[in-house]
């Protein structure tokens, strides 16, 4: 298991070769680094002592040879030491990512994403430093501190043994001051991975926060947190530069010893100057691989340290083997059967006991109870996401707890009430579980085509969805060149039979109508910028667009809207509780309410034409970017939007006569690239706040995509739509049935539904009904159900109560004797 | 010429919703301002005849005012009664989660004002004695059922909350 692996271990798996050409190298390192030093003996002695130039530059040159070879070498090692620790690490990462999965629930329950995060990214990153210099930091300054050593003693003994006798007192002090430092890490580690989780459930939970506006409770308590990491911090920070300064301190002793020993020699003759060089040149050679080994063993202990809190961690058995050893994977019929079956927790509470049920297979069965009656804990046993303490749960003979992770996800399909929905394309969360048996080589096992992916959609009510995320697609001609050509064909087509019907209920492009669901920029422009990155919500920036509007007088007309805007908007704004919804519909965003509050105040106290001029750009901007149907502080008086028409037309004569191709203009028969396909093909945009009339265009559009054959390149489309963070872009219903397709894509025997319909609306819940009840007798069935009017039909009702079965049977026979389930229908 | 010395005189979408929210007894005992936040947030939906509002056993979160038309009150598929015009129903749901106990559909071509409980809880979160405003009508409304009830001899084993 990779959380048993010491550190050192890692040290020369897979990195042997490269850790034996370090070897290499730091030998030759050695040899050269003495070279200069004999050199500079040689030049003081020989070259200047003898006024030899011819010798003195000969010496300088292969003093300056042997100093940039040493350092060259010293540039390669230092490359080879990242590569080793980098990919060292990548493995490591890779090994206790895969040890992290395969553990068991219960331990996800104990643990915050973000502590495993912190771990996995920030605590194991410093420890590559370590892994890539193990081998070498050690050696290389080891071995020269050896071979200076030994120069010194050449030198004279004398020195040598005076110079050395600093060393012992250092090694004796620093370690000392180590474990205490070290302590202090592993303090500053801990509390930095329980800030982490804490960070981590406030993230996932922060629908609680805004519920709750709990923002002042969660600061608080983030600030007491980050209080304690600074102390940890700060904590171990002077521990780490107290044994620096130890160091440093030990580091100039030496000389000084020298300068007064040596120096007293050399006066009396007993020393030469050459020799006295060379050898306060070798000593001072010495502080630098002494350092590196000090440092070295800091970095090693601290290493040390976070990798075994790391590791310690995670060290926990997983439960199953994730794959099948010497065998294939088993193919199950769907025979469910639990004798006894018990979960206690560790408090001693059982959650289920004593469950004796058999279900056959292709039976559809149905659990109900009252709340924590055991019904979800049952269903999780089957599926092997929670173990049982007592009993025997088999499928086909096969105790659960001794199948593998694969054994139970190729024959069991598990929808939870609440699922996981990955960042991604809705693609992406519908095939996981296809993708995942493909990648384990399940055989016979095919990927589902479109088709069958459209099949499944329809299945689970996600159809209409999906091929709503197409029609919101942006396109370009470029890109879909005989799509667009089709969309322009519906666009045809919609005008000529329906138009008439929606006249009321979509905003079309009219150049004689006045959009309400645009902003004032985007009226007077009426039109797409050809460079997309020039966007509408800048347009006050724009000097020529400014110009324009000064020169037709309406700058002016629009910084007065500007002010009646901010006036009606600033205090709903700063009144209200800051949420997101508040900001929603709102023409000011939210970072700069305040800026417009001064502006505000400022009116108080001057007209509109003594306003300054940041304050008049602030109000024209937010005048351009106003959108009568979105914004609903003000009303756009009639004469207004009269003379925004104007303007409109005004702005397309003065670019034309302009001759600039920046801008392309609605036009009928061309496509807009700014807007999605369906509004494309509506030429317009339907109103929102219009649910029925959105169904009654929703149906045409959809005729229309199949007169036209595309109806699947739109499918196409909307499976590639991002859900964003977590499937945030998603309804609670659209993530239920997306993990229903996920299911029922891989089509496994057994199908366990953990109230799984439970967001659905009725239509959809219908649906999935209907799809269970045609695939009884191919597929067992065990669903929990919190809504006893859709059980009926089920072939066999199970009702729980504090953990045991109390009634098993049909509903018919169950209902005629006024037991448990029939107290239960009557309450609901 | 717009100008900001001169008031408006046509009505935007807030002040016509905050007609609407003011009419409602549940939002009597909130202050001015507040009103004002929440009809702000408040959101406008357009039904056609025979189109669901609110369906029975779905998560209710959200309140319904009727601006224009009516809206037929089912139960089971059975009609229990009307919201009509200027009346509201789901007030419960701005402050609790459950299940819907009734479906909501327009009788005729119906405009409503939707209040959501996302939008709109974090505002009387936020201000405690606007909340306080809200539950009290709450009490009142629940004192009314329960004396309903005993007017009409009620059940005799009673269960839940209320005077008795």
């Amino acid at each position: 298991m990779v959380t048993k692996r010491t550190l050192y271990s890692w040290v020369l798996e897979k990195n042997v070769r490269w850790q034996a050409l370090i070897v290499l190298l730091v030998v030759a390192t050695v040899g050269i680094r003495i070279f200069p030093l004999e050199l500079q003996k040689r030049i003081v002695n020989e070259a200047i002592g003898l006024g030899d130039m011819d010798l003195l530059i000969l010496y300088c040159l292969l003093y300056l040879g042997a100093v940039l070879l040493a350092s060259s070498l010293k540039f390669i090692i230092n490359l080879l030491q990242a590569f080793i620790g980098q990919t060292t690490l990548e493995r490591m990462r890779r090994s206790l990512f895969a040890h992290i999965l395969s553990l068991p629930m219960s331990f996800f329950r104990t643990i915050q994403p973000g502590q495993v995060i912190n771990s996995l990214i920030n605590e194991l990153a410093s420890v590559s430093g370590f892994i890539g210099s193990a081998v070498s930091v050690p050696l290389i300054n080891v071995c020269t501190l050896l071979a200076m050593g030994g120069y010194l003693f050449y030198l004279n003994p004398l020195l040598a043994c005076l110079s050395f006798v600093i060393y012992p007192l250092q090694i004796v002090i620093v370690p000392k001051l180590q474990k205490r430092g070290n302590e202090a890490n592993r303090h500053r580690v801990n509390v930095s991975r329980a800030i982490s989780g804490s960070i981590g459930e406030v993230i996932t939970g922060v629908h609680e926060v805004h519920g709750h506006a709990a923002f002042a409770l969660e600061n608080e308590k983030f600030y007491g947190q980050t209080q304690q990491l600074l102390q940890a911090n700060n904590r171990m920070n002077a521990y780490r530069y107290g044994i620096k300064f130890a160091n440093n301190f030990f580091e100039h002793l030496g000389p000084f010893i020298l300068f007064l020993v040596g120096g007293g020699m050399t006066i009396r003759g007993l020393f030469d100057l050459g020799a006295l060089v060379a050898f306060l040149s070798a000593y001072s050679s010495l502080s630098e691989p002494w350092r590196e080994l000090m440092d070295f063993y800091q970095l090693k202990e601290d290493s040390l340290v976070r990798y075994k809190n790391v590791m310690a961690a995670f060290d926990v058995a997983p439960e199953h083997l994730l794959v099948p050893v010497d065998r294939g994977v088993h193919r199950f019929r769907g025979d469910i059967e639990l004798r006894g079956v018990t979960f206690r927790t560790p408090e001693g509470t059982r959650l289920i006991e004593d469950v004796n049920l058999h279900v056959r297979p292709g039976e559809m069965v149905a659990l109900v109870g009252f709340s924590g009656s055991g019904k979800s804990t049952l269903a999780k046993v089957v599926s092997q996401l929670m173990p049982y303490t007592e009993g025997q749960a088999r499928i086909d003979g096969n105790e659960v707890r001794t199948l593998t992770k694969l054994d139970v996800a190729e024959n069991v399909g598990m929808v939870p009430q609440h699922p996981f929905i990955f960042s991604g394309s809705v693609r992406d969360n519908l095939l996981y579980a296809s993708r995942s048996s493909a990648a384990n080589g399940v055989p016979g096992f095919i990927t589902p085509d479109l088709d069958r992916i459209i099949e499944v959609l329809q299945q689970v009510g996600l159809f209409l969805d999906v091929l709503k995320f197409g029609g919101q697609a942006v396109i370009t001609p470029d890109e879909k060149p005989e799509l667009v050509e089709r969309v322009l064909a519906m666009r045809r087509l919609f005008r000529q039979r329906y138009e008439g019907d929606f006249l009321d209920d979509i905003e079309f492009l009219d150049p004689d109508r006045y959009m309400d669901f645009g902003s004032i920029a985007q009226n007077i422009v009426f039109g797409d910028f050809i460079d997309r990155r020039v966007r509408f919500e800048e347009a006050h920036r724009h000097k020529r667009f400014v110009a324009f509007l000064g020169e037709i007088g309406l700058e002016e007309e629009l910084v007065g809207f500007g002010v009646v805007v901010a006036k009606a908007t600033v205090p709903i704004l700063r009144y209200g509780a800051q949420t997101p919804e508040l900001y929603a519909g709102s023409p000011i965003p939210r970072e700069e309410v305040e800026k417009y509050a001064v502006v505000v105040d400022e009116l108080a106290s001057r007209t509109q034409a003594d306003l300054k001029a940041a304050s008049r750009t602030l109000l024209l901007r937010l005048a351009l970017n106003f959108v009568q149907g979105r914004h609903k502080t003000v009303r756009m008086p009639e004469n207004l939007k009269e003379r925004l028409l104007m303007a409109r037309r005004e702005f397309r004569e003065t670019f034309a006569r302009s001759g600039q191709g920046a801008l392309r203009f609605y036009e009928p028969d061309l496509y807009v690239e700014s807007r999605s396909i369906r509004d494309n093909i509506l030429f317009g945009q339907p109103k929102p706040g219009r649910p029925g009339a959105m169904d009654r265009i929703s149906e045409h559009l959809v005729q229309l995509l199949i007169e036209e054959g595309v109806l699947e390149s739109i499918v196409e489309l909307g499976l590639e739509f991002q859900v964003g963070s977590m499937g945030e872009y998603l309804s609670g219903g659209q993530r239920q049935k997306i993990a229903l397709a996920r299911v029922f894509l891989k089509a496994p025997p057994v199908y366990i539904l953990d109230e799984a319909t439970s967001a659905l609306d009725n239509a959809s819940q219908a649906r999935v009904q209907n799809f269970l009840k045609a695939v009884r007798g191919r597929h067992t069935v065990i669903s929990v159900v919190h809504r006893l009017d859709t059980v009926s039909h089920y072939d066999r009702i199970v009702v729980m109560k504090a953990g045991k079965i109390v009634e098993s049977g049909p509903y018919d026979e169950l209902m005629a004797a006024k037991g448990v389930l029939h107290d239960l229908v009557a309450k609901a | 010429m717009i100008s900001s010395q001169r008031p408006e005189t046509h009505e935007c979408e807030l002040d016509c919703n905050l007609r609407v929210l003011r009419e409602l007894p549940f939002f009597a005992g909130i202050p001015a301002e507040l009103q004002r936040v929440m009809a702000y947030l408040c959101e406008r939906e357009a039904f056609s005849a025979g189109q669901t509002v609110l369906e029975e056993g779905q998560p209710a979160d959200v309140a319904v005012a009727v601006i224009s038309g009516a809206l037929v009150i089912e139960r089971e598929g059975v009609v229990l009664g009307r919201v009509a015009q200027g009346m509201s129903a789901g007030g419960l749901a701005l402050l609790g989660v459950f299940r819907s106990l009734y479906t909501l559909r327009a009788e005729t071509q119906t405009e409503c004002l939707l209040m959501h409980r996302r939008a709109l809880l974090p505002q009387l979160v936020a201000r405690p004695e606007a909340l306080a405003g809200m539950v009290r009508e709450v009490i009142g409304s629940v004192v009314f059922w329960d004396h309903q009830r005993l007017e009409r001899g009620g059940e005799p084993h009673v269960h839940g909350p209320g005077v008795l």
